[in-house]
């Protein structure tokens, strides 16, 4: 493959374009600036990087160079030309309890492009799992434990979008954005080169703003679209539209890496809960979210207005003519879905870190839940939440953790076959 | 620091005509059968451009000749259109949206993982696809053009292949819809219901456009993956997907011409904006933006511009509002 460079480069440039977001920020990560072909890993076990293993590369059976990872677990090795080349992973040089995983290389053949930098991967694990690694009973109530929260937190962002399609039809795409909103507007809150408020006042104002920024979104957007005439379908696209807007207004404003809050970032394992050991801000984390499920039901189940939005769920028409306030009813629930997806994007910043693109990871688990509970039912949401986040992180037991969302994902489809109206939804059908 | 509003000129008609440019226009064909014509909200339409383009360069990796690979991936688009159909066609409209979204994301992660490297090269991908199609170019090693605005002998080879699948994908387009099966799917779109009181198969219609939008979208795939000669799972990731959808709308939705009128515009506006704006952004950034901001802020653009679009002239270019058929759902 002989190509021009000039070519080459805009070809390059043409499917950056393409590929966008995600992938290129995360190897942003990897690739510093300077050009030229080369080689690249970023070694690390458990998100920690491990320093000084040898990587060599060969070429034609001949060396083209050796380095060791930094401080970082960062390996970059020029290659002066592209072609195929061959790169091996020094295994003695790896620190001790750490070995390459059970059926991965220690050598791969990546081709490297002229302009391009190969990245290469290498499984690497705790080594000696059977002397150091916890019980599988340990393993498992551990990861039963990370699923409940995860689910609980899910099923809190989940409920707003649950009842905004029940009470507006609307499947909104947009709603990973306003999960990340919360998030990213607590973490503003609560910067100390900033505003600076202790997390747990800043996350209380930043639930009040993504409330009023659900708020914002109605009045500003889908309200004025609604009275145009614009049918459900063009409204849905039109939320992928505002998802983008959004998404990519806080790469830019809050930056491509992800931050964490300044306080309880890092947090001890303190608290024993029988086999398994937890940061007390888990604890926290499971009690809002169980509290804030429970209260969302109580005022769905028990209020005027609560009863009002439920009524609007089942028969809008009919809502309104017993004199329910339709627009105001879906103005509330607008306020209570942004205010809930903030929620849950400021609960999951808590736990894991905040970063501009959390929301669009959060989404699809979110549309699982909601359709695995059964669409428009509030309760679904709720237990469907649950459900999707305890199998996807049970699933880690056998399966690699990239692999999670694949599970989660493959659970919605299977309910959709069997019951798609889901666990608590109405059987409905077209066709 | 002057603006050269020359380069970038020739970098909008250059991008306008370019490979990604053929390929929005051949996946804009299918989609736009699919959500124009059929009324499908196809969210994970990037999916068959992922099954296709892996289909292929698995098969020769694996040491089947391309055409043969070729002959796999199209299969596996086929295969794919029917198994995101025959189950989710019977339920309501927003659950194909769903499901397919999330077929789209489970085939990239699933591709991208470390576990299945040997035979989807995991994150690396798989490279030395087209040889073979290389090998078959008629035109003279060289650069053909002026200019900027020139491309080398395989570039320009792919784009000729390329522009006339999309030129017999939209006479296929054209004859399907204007046969009684073309007026049917166009019932099925205004009115369901009333169509299949009509004694009208509503759920083979579906599926057949889902089916002949999904192999469109792999060809698609298969001509992305010939220009560079390899196949990446950062390729096939769900913006292109809302890229392919503002390119069908802003070309006019049920038209057999949008999709390809609005890819050319769609990259001529992109590139043109790309150019000015690196100019302006420069190595220093230009007041709260970074040089590093820039495919951000054509996110932005690009999700403004659906907006827009639908707010306020859904027909696109070329379509006339009624045909759209969007005030209705």
């Amino acid at each position: 493959m002989r190509r021009h460079p000039r070519e080459l480069a805009l070809t390059v440039m043409l499917m950056a374009v393409l590929t966008v977001g995600g992938a290129s920020a995360a190897a942003s990560q990897v690739q510093p600036p300077d050009a030229g072909p080369a080689v690249t890993a970023t070694l690390t076990v458990d998100g920690q990087p491990i320093e000084g293993v040898r990587i060599s590369v060969r070429r034609d059976g001949k060396d083209v160079g050796e380095v060791r990872s930094d401080a970082d677990g960062l390996v970059v090795i020029p290659v002066g030309e592209a072609g195929q080349v061959e790169v091996t992973l020094d295994v003695d040089t790896l620190p001790t309890g750490v070995t390459v995983a059970k059926d991965a290389r220690t050598s791969l053949e990546p081709f490297v492009q002229e302009t391009g930098r190969a990245p290469v991967v290498f499984r690497l694990v705790r080594g000696n799992e059977a002397d150091v690694s916890p019980s599988t009973f340990t393993r498992l109530a551990g990861l039963t434990f990370s699923g409940l929260r995860f689910g609980l937190v899910i099923a809190v962002a989940a409920v707003g979008l649950s009842l905004l399609f029940g009470t507006t039809r609307l499947t909104n795409f947009a709603h990973g954005e306003m999960l990340t909103f919360g998030a990213i507007a607590t973490w503003y809150l609560n910067d100390p080169g900033g505003i600076g408020l202790p997390l747990v006042l800043a996350a209380i104002v930043g639930v009040v703003v993504s409330g009023g920024f659900g708020a914002a979104l109605e009045l500003g957007c889908f309200r004025p679209l609604r009275r145009r005439g614009m049918g459900m379908m063009s409204i849905m696209v039109v939320s992928i539209g505002l998802g983008f807007v959004l998404r990519y207004t806080y790469n830019i404003v809050f930056g491509a890496n992800p931050k964490q809050f300044a306080q309880y970032a890092a947090q001890a394992p303190t608290v024993s809960l029988g086999p398994v050991d937890l940061r007390p801000k888990d604890l926290i984390v499971i009690a809002v979210a169980l509290v804030v499920l429970v209260a969302v039901g109580l005022f769905l189940q028990r209020s005027r207005l609560g009863t009002a939005i439920r009524a609007v769920s089942d028969n809008a028409d009919l809502a309104a003519s017993s004199g329910i306030d339709v627009q105001r009813v879906t103005l509330t629930v607008w306020i209570l879905a942004g205010a809930l997806a903030g929620l849950g994007g400021i609960l999951l910043g808590a736990t894991e870190t905040v970063s501009w693109n959390m929301g669009q990871r959060a989404l699809l688990v979110m549309f699982a839940a909601v359709v695995v509970g059964g669409l428009g039912t509030t309760f679904g949401a709720m237990v469907g939440g649950i459900l999707v986040g305890l199998v996807s992180d049970l699933s880690t037991f056998w399966l690699d953790p990239d692999l999670k969302i694949v599970v989660a994902l493959g659970s919605l489809i299977i309910v959709l076959m069997f019951r798609p109206q889901g666990i608590f939804g109405v059987r409905e059908r077209t066709g | 620091m002057a603006i050269d509003l020359g380069s970038a000129a020739i970098d909008g008609l250059r991008a306008a005509v370019s490979v990604p440019a053929c390929v929005y226009a051949l996946a804009g064909v299918g989609l736009n059968l699919q959500f124009g014509y059929a009324g499908l909200q196809n969210f994970g339409h990037i999916a068959s451009g992922l099954v296709g383009a892996y289909g292929a360069a698995i098969s020769v990796n694996e040491g089947l000749p391309l055409w043969a690979g070729v002959i796999v991936g199209i299969s596996a688009g086929i295969l794919l259109g029917f198994v995101l159909g025959l189950p989710t066609l019977r339920l309501r409209a927003d659950y194909l949206a769903i499901v397919t979204i999330s077929t789209a994301e489970i085939l990239r992660v699933v591709i991208n993982s470390a576990r299945l490297q040997d035979v989807t090269g995991g994150p690396i991908g798989i490279d030395r696809v087209a040889d073979d199609f290389y090998a078959i170019n008629p035109l003279p090693v060289g650069r053909y053009g002026v200019g900027g605005f020139s491309f080398n002998q395989n570039t320009l080879w792919t784009m000729i292949i390329g522009w006339t699948l999309v030129a017999l994908a939209c006479v296929l387009v054209w004859r399907l819809v204007r046969s009684p099966w073309g007026r049917m799917l166009k019932a099925i779109r205004e009115d369901e219901d009333a169509a299949r009181s009509l004694g009208k198969n509503v759920f083979g219609a579906k599926l057949a456009s889902l089916v002949i939008g999904s192999a469109l979208g792999s060809m698609a795939g298969i001509i992305f993956i010939l220009d560079g000669g390899f196949a990446k799972p950062e390729f096939f990731v769900s913006q292109v997907t809302f890229n392919w959808y503002l390119v069908v709308i802003l070309g006019g939705l049920g038209t057999i011409l949008g999709p390809p009128v609005g890819a050319v515009v769609y990259w001529f506006v992109i590139a043109v904006f790309n150019s000015l704006l690196t100019q302006i952004v420069g190595n220093d950034g230009w007041g709260p933006i970074d040089p590093t901001d820039t495919g951000a802020i054509r996110f932005v653009v690009v999700g403004l511009a659906i907006i827009a679009l639908l707010a306020f002239r859904p027909q696109g270019i070329l379509g006339n509002r009624a045909e759209a058929g969007l005030d209705d759902r």
